[in-house]
């Protein structure tokens, strides 16, 4: 009896037409320890059913990675906002400013400034002149030392001769 | 949704997604590559997953692209040799002694078998879900699954004979 059940199941489970419990139905036939031998040849594949569908990732989910990628973006973006802010106003403040639209009062600093700047830079003149004298006379003490190279050289030789004349 | 409470929801599923994985792709390590590559798509869409009515089968149905698409590159790629990418036709005498448990041969011979049956048959036959959510999963008509997975059976059903007859075979 159960042999003819099987046998009609198998056939049925071959063509596609076996319902889910039917096909629990097959498996719990082929986990039993002694089956038809008919049936054996069956054993591996519903076997192997059993055993596969209990098998397990071991791998830990690491959700976090991504969480971390999605604040950088965040930080790159607000970054990028804070550059873009200030060199937009940093170029709007000074554009803005036209020498035709100052106040009174600021063309007065202004000029004021302009005079400070003058004087410290005729100061600056004066010194850069000082600095040529200076270049000057460090040239002469050049010429100097080569001078007395000269006159080293020349005693030399004078000695020399005076030791031939001894 | 917090960590917790997306792991919680993923949980039921998480191992059918990586059983998937692993009968496309075969080696372990790219399964648990994928799966976690799966899980991670659906925790960055954590807000819109919760409109969709069956998350599990959704899942499924990534699984079966992204797959794809890892074979599919695998292929187009120049070719490398590491284990998973040239196909050993030849059973070593290693290989034989590793399957000499013939439940072992099963997972071999379905490696062999196209990848349309090897999910049909991955879905109904281990995973045990319905035609009509297969269907949904893979969006092709349920006749058409009930023939992939007779052919598949079938194919499997000779093999296992030859085996059984003639040994290694």
């Amino acid at each position: 009896m159960v042999l003819v059940r099987i046998e009609k199941l198998l056939n049925k489970y071959e063509n596609g037409q076996t319902t889910l419990d039917e096909e629990v139905e097959l498996r719990d036939y082929f986990s039993q320890s002694v089956i038809a031998s008919q049936f054996e040849v069956y054993r591996p594949l519903f076997n192997y059913f059993e055993v596969t569908c209990k098998e397990k990732s071991t791998a830990d989910i690491s959700l976090q990675t991504n969480s971390y990628h999605h604040t950088y973006k965040w930080l790159a973006t607000a970054a990028m906002i804070v550059i873009a802010v200030t060199i937009f106003t940093k170029t709007a403040m000074s554009s803005s400013l036209n020498f035709n639209e100052l106040t009174e009062d600021q063309l007065i600093v202004f000029n004021q400034t302009r005079k400070a700047m003058d004087l410290l830079a005729n100061n600056i003149n004066k010194g850069s002149e000082g600095f040529n004298a200076l270049t000057l006379m460090s040239k002469s003490l050049n010429k100097g030392a080569e001078n007395i190279f000269l006159l080293e050289s020349f005693t030399e030789t004078k000695n020399k001769i005076f030791k031939i004349n001894n | 949704m917090t960590q917790v409470e997306f792991l919680k929801m993923v949980e039921p599923f998480k191992d059918k997604v990586f059983r998937l994985a692993k009968r496309l792709l075969v080696s372990r390590e790219e399964a648990e590559d994928a799966t976690q590559e799966i899980l991670i798509k659906l925790w960055n869409n954590k807000n819109q997953i919760e409109q969709y009515r069956n998350i599990e089968a959704f899942s499924m149905t990534m699984t079966k692209n992204l797959c794809f698409d890892k074979l599919k590159s695998k292929h187009s790629q120049n070719l490398k040799i590491i284990h998973n990418n040239y196909k050993d036709n030849h059973i070593t005498l290693q290989n034989e002694i590793e399957l000499k448990n013939s439940v072992d041969w099963v997972a071999k011979l379905m490696e062999d078998l196209p990848d349309q049956q090897k999910i049909v048959m991955q879905l109904r036959d281990i995973e045990q879900y319905e035609f009509n959510e297969i269907s949904k999963m893979l969006n092709i008509k349920e006749a058409t699954i009930r023939v992939s997975l007779s052919r598949a059976r079938k194919t499997l059903r000779s093999k296992l004979i030859k085996i059984q007859s003639y040994g290694v075979g």
